[in-house]
Order: C-alpha cells, then sequence, then structure tokens
C-alpha cells in the first residue's frame, strides 16, 4: 500500500501541494500532465530525493517520510536508464542486493527468473554501453526489481525509445510488474502510455493534483476543463440546460444519464468526443470536412458545423470523404459532459 | 580538410595564426634544450645542488597536490552538486589564486603567518614556520594550485549524471556508499589530471616562493639564482632537467589514469 497524504514541497521556485494519492499493493499508476506541472517533484519526493515540506508518506506500510532514499526499499528507473557504465549488465543488476539482508537468497532464487523475464540471460557479461536503447531499459528495470522495491518508480522510462518498441517494451513491463506484485509509479506526458499501462492515472497541474481516476473515468468524466482538454481529444460547443435535464446543442438534444452539477437553463460548454459524433449518410444533420487525419482503421475529420464551428469525428476508415466533402452526421453521447460557460 | 583549404580563403589566415602559437611555444623551449651539450647536462646532473633543488621541487608539490586531493575533492563535489546562495561567488573565491601577483601571494602568506596574527600564533603553538621552510613552501604551492584540482576535479564530478546517484541511493547504498562505489570510479581521473595540473602549476612557482622562502632553494629560484649570477649557459642546464624530470612524471601520470581499451 502507497500512502501520499497532504505533500508539500517547495523546490526551486516551485510549489506542489497538498497531493493525496492512496494505492493498493500491486497497482500500477500513472501521474500525468504538462510539462512543469510536478509529476517529477512527486516522483523525486517519494523516493526522498527532494525533502518534503509537510504531509506524510507511507510505502508498504512503512512511514518513510524523514528516511534517506536507501531506506525507502524503492527502486528508480530513469528515462536515460543512468546505468553505472564502469559496471557490467551483471554488476549493474546485483549492484542493491548487498544492502538488503535477505540479498543473496534472491540472488539465488530471483535473479535468473528477472533474467529470463527480462530476456538479459545472454547480457549478464556485457558492458552496458554497447547496449541498445530497450536493453539498456530492460537493465535499467532488473536492477531496480532486483532487491524488491516497495515501489518502483518510473519517470518517462520509455520516452527516449521509438515507438513500436516503447508500446511493446510498456506491455512486457506491466506483464511482469503484474507477475511479481510489484507496486509501481510511472511519470509520463503521453497518455496513450498511461492509458494503456496504469490502472489508476492522476492528471496535475501546476503542482496540483486535478484528478485521480481510471482511464475511462478521465476521458468520459472528466473532473474540470482542464483535465477535459487535456486528456483525449474533443471540442467545446456552446449549449443551454433544459428543465428535463437534457442539453441543447447545435447538433441536437444530448440527454444525461448522470445528474448534473449545473443550475437549469444555463448556457455551458459542451464536451463532445470525436466518438460522440457519428457519421450517417441518413442523417438531415451535415457538416463539411475540413481536415482530416488517416489513422489506420479509422480517420479523425474535422468538421464544420453550418455555424462555423467545429467537432471532431471519428469513422471507420472505409468511410473516405475528400476534403469539402459534406457529411450526414448524428449525436450519440453516452456520457455528456458540461461545465459552465 | 583539404576541401576546407580550398574553399575557404580564410583557412589559411588559420594556418598561419595555429602556426605562430605552435612555434611561439616550441620554438624557446627547443632551443633551450638543445642548447647545453650532454656533457655539460651529465656534469649537472651530478651537482648535488641541483639533484636537491628539484627533489625539494617534486616533493613539496607533491605535498601540496596531496592536500589539494584532501581538502579539494569534498570542496569540488560541494561545488558541483549543490546550488546555494553566493556560489558564483565562492566559485570567484577559488579562482583568486590564479589572479592575484604572485609576489603579493608571498606577502599576504607572510602577513597571517606571523606572530601578530592569529593563524600565526597557532602554527607557532604547532611549531611550524613558513618563512624559509619547506612547510612554507609548501603552503605557497597549495595556494597557487588549489584553484586547478578544484576547477578540474569540479568538471570530472559534473560528468557524473547526478540520476546515477540517485539509482545508488534508492538501490539501498548511503551517500558514502555510493561516492565509493559510483561517483569515484567514474571521476577518479578527472583527480589525478586535476593533482598533475596542481603538481604543475607549484613547480613552476617562483615569485612567491622567492619571498616566503629563499632557501631551501626549489629549482625555479636555483635557476634565477645561476642566471643572475653567472648568466644564460649556466642556467640553461637545471632548466631542461627540471623540465624533463616534470615532463617524464607527468606522462608517467597520465598514461597511467588513461582509459584501458577502446573509449566507451
Amino acid at each position: 500500500m502507497i500512502r501520499i497524504e497532504a505533500l508539500a514541497v517547495r523546490f526551486r521556485g516551485f510549489a506542489l501541494e497538498d497531493i493525496t494519492i492512496q494505492v493498493a499493493p500491486g497497482e500500477f499508476f500513472c501521474l500525468i500532465g504538462p510539462t512543469g506541472a510536478g509529476k517529477t517533484v512527486v516522483l523525486e519526493s517519494t523516493a526522498g530525493l527532494v525533502a518534503a515540506d509537510s504531509g506524510s508518506i507511507r510505502i508498504a506500510g512503512r512511514d518513510v517520510t524523514h528516511l534517506p532514499p536507501e531506506r525507502r526499499r524503492i527502486g528508480i528507473v530513469y528515462q536515460d536508464s543512468a546505468l553505472f557504465p564502469h559496471l557490467t549488465v551483471g554488476q549493474n543488476i546485483r549492484f542493491g542486493l548487498r544492502y538488503h539482508p535477505d540479498g543473496h537468497r534472491f540472488h539465488a532464487a530471483r535473479l535468473p527468473f528477472l533474467l529470463e523475464q527480462l530476456a538479459l540471460e545472454d547480457l549478464v557479461d556485457r558492458s552496458v554501453t554497447h547496449l541498445s536503447g530497450g536493453e539498456k531499459q530492460r537493465v535499467a528495470l532488473a536492477r531496480a526489481l532486483a532487491p524488491r522495491p516497495g515501489l518502483l518508480l518510473m519517470d518517462e522510462p520509455f520516452s527516449s525509445l521509438d515507438t513500436g518498441l516503447r508500446v511493446r517494451l510498456g506491455t512486457e513491463i506491466r506483464d511482469i510488474l503484474k507477475k511479481l506484485g510489484i507496486t509501481a509509479l510511472l511519470v509520463t506526458h503521453d497518455q496513450a502510455e498511461a492509458f494503456a499501462m496504469a490502472d489508476e492515472i492522476g492528471v496535475m497541474r501546476d503542482g496540483q493534483l486535478e484528478q485521480w481516476d481510471t482511464a475511462y473515468n478521465l476521458y468520459h468524466r472528466p473532473a474540470s476543463r482542464f483535465v477535459a482538454e487535456f486528456v483525449g481529444e474533443g471540442c467545446f460547443v456552446p449549449g443551454e440546460t433544459n428543465e428535463d435535464g437534457t442539453v441543447q446543442i447545435e447538433l441536437g438534444r444530448l440527454e444525461t444519464t448522470e445528474p448534473m452539477q449545473l443550475a437549469r437553463a444555463a448556457s455551458v460548454e459542451v464536451l463532445l468526443r470525436p466518438d460522440d459524433v457519428v457519421h450517417d449518410d441518413d442523417s438531415p444533420q451535415t457538416a463539411t470536412v475540413l481536415r482530416k487525419a488517416f489513422r489506420g482503421a479509422s480517420i479523425l475529420y474535422t468538421l464544420g458545423l453550418p455555424s462555423g464551428r467545429r467537432v471532431l469525428a471519428l469513422v471507420p476508415s472505409h468511410h473516405d470523404h475528400r476534403v469539402g466533402e459534406r457529411i450526414g452526421i448524428r449525436l450519440e453521447a453516452d456520457h455528456v459532459v458540461v461545465f459552465p460557460s | 580538410m583539404s576541401r576546407f583549404w580550398k574553399t575557404d580563403p580564410s583557412a589559411w589566415l588559420v594556418l598561419v595564426c595555429s602556426g605562430v602559437i605552435v612555434g611561439f611555444i616550441l620554438l624557446p623551449l627547443l632551443q633551450m634544450a638543445a642548447e647545453p651539450s650532454i656533457a655539460t647536462m651529465v656534469e649537472t646532473a651530478k651537482d648535488k645542488d641541483v639533484v636537491r633543488a628539484i627533489a625539494l621541487s617534486l616533493w613539496t608539490a607533491a605535498v601540496s597536490a596531496a592536500i589539494a586531493l584532501v581538502l579539494g575533492t569534498p570542496f569540488a563535489y560541494l561545488l558541483s552538486r549543490r546550488a546555494f546562495p553566493g556560489k558564483k561567488l565562492l566559485e570567484s573565491v577559488v579562482d583568486l589564486p590564479i589572479m592575484i601577483p604572485h609576489p603579493v601571494i608571498g606577502i599576504a602568506l607572510l602577513g597571517i603567518a606571523g606572530r601578530n596574527h592569529w593563524v600565526g600564533q597557532i602554527l607557532s603553538e604547532l611549531g611550524i614556520r613558513l618563512m624559509g621552510t619547506a612547510a612554507g613552501i609548501v603552503a605557497v604551492m597549495t595556494f597557487v594550485g588549489l584553484p586547478f584540482y578544484v576547477n578540474t576535479v569540479k568538471t570530472g564530478f559534473d560528468a557524473v549524471p547526478i540520476r546515477i546517484e540517485n539509482v545508488s541511493r534508492s538501490l539501498g547504498a548511503s551517500a558514502g556508499a555510493t561516492f565509493f562505489r559510483v561517483t569515484f570510479p567514474l571521476a577518479w581521473r578527472s583527480m589525478v589530471v586535476g593533482m598533475i595540473m596542481c603538481m604543475a602549476r607549484a613547480i613552476s612557482e617562483f615569485g612567491a616562493i622567492v619571498i616566503i622562502a629563499y632557501h631551501p632553494m626549489v629549482a625555479p629560484v636555483m635557476i634565477y639564482e645561476r642566471f643572475t649570477a653567472y648568466g644564460l649557459k649556466y642556467s640553461q642546464p637545471v632548466a631542461v632537467w627540471l623540465i624533463a624530470v616534470c615532463l617524464a612524471l607527468f606522462l608517467l601520470l597520465r598514461l597511467f589514469s588513461m582509459k584501458k581499451g577502446p573509449a566507451a
């Protein structure tokens, strides 16, 4: 169990405020947010590299708030892997074992398993300087996991890898962590990565946690306009709430299944995700194709409504329309997200 | 390369300037080394005073480099790793000995070594005298050599990413263990280079030493004395021997600290 409570850090002109996070053992959680939001500061203060000004951090039931990094039982994997260049792959991986009373038992029982899982068996005696980017990250992970940390911290671990490898290694690592039951925190600016790997995700902004939720909820039930804009794609269109709890927008009437926190008959901004707008040739409602981005299985169309406003629509890619063409569209939204305008 | 010379007329300017600089440095040195005959060189090597002066220069410089190693390493680490108010100022303080005219250094050191200064009182309690002693020579050499050691080693520590140290800490190594298992193995070459720089600067010091300790005579002071008393011919062989011994020593240290195998 990881429990960060009311953590505050002031650090080089940057302030982290009132961060509270609770994660069950074995969970994989992510922090996402724009550059400068404070994701890395959360990671570094959890690691003990940056002192907390107030609040507390508990890892695996121990209060580590005032412990130095070496006594927190954590593992760190950095973007640049930060391997010890003067040691071989094997020496890197075994580096932390001597500091743990049960280190040698693990050395016998656990290391071969780690090496096999991460496909490092043939590299043990190699120098780390000539490894590929993916190999380096696997060595860094093995090194962090060998002393069996209570929490694994990863700071943009895949961003220096190319896309194909990033996705493959990400899935691979998630599987290994789940198999070993390791609790892990991933800090990334890549939300696709966070969506694919995390059980829960925190969105950060200006040193604060905006929302802590599952990927599904961040996308479909964003708690703030910032989260709505930061997570996924979408457009805001103006609308009016009605007495009966529906929302009227240019494209029609949206019915909400969830109670809205807004006053009736108010002006609102409505978030339309690309999957809320579907292509339908029979629909009387039409829009002009302004731009298209081919994505393989689907095409993301930017559509111009008669009013001049724009919406996005994700359409199966066999519906291939030209820019400038008018196509029929229909609303199909399960979740209606509105913010006061 | 050859293309560069053909296409860019300014390349000739670069070539001429480079040639002038290299010639300016090497010509006088080569001329001096070529001047004395082998017989004079052998005779000078047998001169007990010359041997004693060069030996004194070498061991006092070595002691000052050792002091720089002990005191300068933690300080260089501090400058490399920590940001604190007044850091720029502190870095300028470290560079001061490079700026100050050499006789001024000697006079300044004498000012605190006297009995009417508390430093001088502590030193005399400990039985250390600076005026006219090897201890005084070491003090001067450490003063002028420290900036070279500290700056070189700071650059060496800068080249070790702090993330590597962070990882070591996270794996359970204390700050001290991290220094000896990670930082030192990656930065010790800069310490050797720093000591070489510090020693080279220390051996070459004349102006400050001549004020604090004319005797016992270090090699540069002896070369100066022989030049003023007997002239160029008589001072050259000592100078050539000093350069030869220093070059041999520094080459040895450089070889010793060279990376094994292809550079990583």
